[in-house]
């Protein structure tokens, strides 16, 4: 039998709504905790791999930084137009958070994109899974790998906010399924401010 | 969340990554370019996060759970490794 005093408990002690947001953002926010314990991962695996070995290629001989520049843009960017997206969603302004999702797709598109052109530049040079031109053989294992799941990681996220766009269209998403996948879209940002700063600055 | 926190927001993300490249590119090297490059990290961490994520708005048993979760994790894997590899690089000679 519930009791006021019961249903009044406080949010550590499993209260009615402990973290105050519905299911579908909970699962979100713990797949995110999840996922990025993944990446953390594979991080920690790049950075012994790093310091435990005599070298490392120079990063101004592999990698273009203008041109990565210009990815880290187009990602923040369609961060951004996400939040406004959600902002939109959340006011009940469905047409501008319609237009803002149609924007960060692009974005995301414009990223995949570049990526792909990123790793053919690298691929042509000679870089594979276990050698490269520049050095330390296990370089292109840790990148391919890494950005590559971090890549696999954008091209679901455009997916999903081109599902989302659909629906809203259709007038099936509510405001929190917009919200949902944005939290998605931010931790794909979120784990390219990891890997730019690693690998392309360190 | 009005909408002009949000290009505040991406506007200051700008700014720090711009200073992240133009430290990356200039004569700053080892630890210094190391600090100052986790520093701005951090920083874009907390905005992507408390901003764009909403986690600011959040209750604070979310923000534990996620901010925690992973820091934890991340300095435990950090202090497993990193003595490991320093090791390794001793032995092999090149420290």
């Amino acid at each position: 039998m519930h009791t006021t005093a019961a249903i009044t408990k406080t949010s550590w002690e499993g209260g009615v709504s402990p973290f105050g947001t519905g299911w579908s953002k909970l699962m979100m926010w713990l797949f995110i905790v999840t996922d990025g314990l993944v990446f953390a991962g594979f991080l920690a695996i790049y950075g012994f791999l790093r310091l435990a070995g005599p070298s490392w290629p120079d990063r101004a001989k592999m990698f273009h930084l203008d041109f990565i520049a210009l990815m880290t843009f187009t990602l923040i960017t369609s961060s951004a137009t996400m939040a406004t997206a959600v902002g939109a969603a959340r006011k009940g302004q469905g047409k501008l958070a319609r237009r803002f999702l149609a924007l960060t797709i692009l974005g995301g598109l414009g990223f995949l994109g570049m990526q792909a052109y990123e790793w053919s530049s690298l691929i042509r040079a000679g870089a594979t899974l276990s050698s490269n031109p520049w050095g330390a053989p296990l370089f292109g294992a840790c990148f391919f790998v890494i950005t590559g799941f971090h890549g696999s990681h954008v091209l679901s996220g455009v997916i999903v906010l081109a599902a989302t766009w659909v629906r809203s269209g259709m007038g099936l998403s509510r405001p929190e399924g917009v919200e949902v996948a944005g939290l998605y879209w931010h931790f794909v940002d979120l784990v390219w401010v990891f890997i730019f700063t690693l690998f392309y600055l360190v | 969340m009005p909408y002009k926190t949000y290009w505040v927001t991406w506007f200051l993300l700008l700014i720090v990554t711009v200073g992240m490249l133009a430290a990356g590119s200039g004569s700053l090297t080892g630890r210094l370019l190391l600090g100052l490059l986790l520093a701005a990290m951090v920083v874009k961490i907390g905005l992507i996060g408390g901003n764009f994520m909403h986690l600011r708005s959040e209750k604070r048993s979310l923000i534990l759970i996620v901010a925690l979760g992973i820091l934890l994790v991340g300095l435990a894997l950090f202090a497993g490794i990193a003595p490991d590899a320093l090791r390794v690089l001793k032995l092999s000679g090149h420290s």
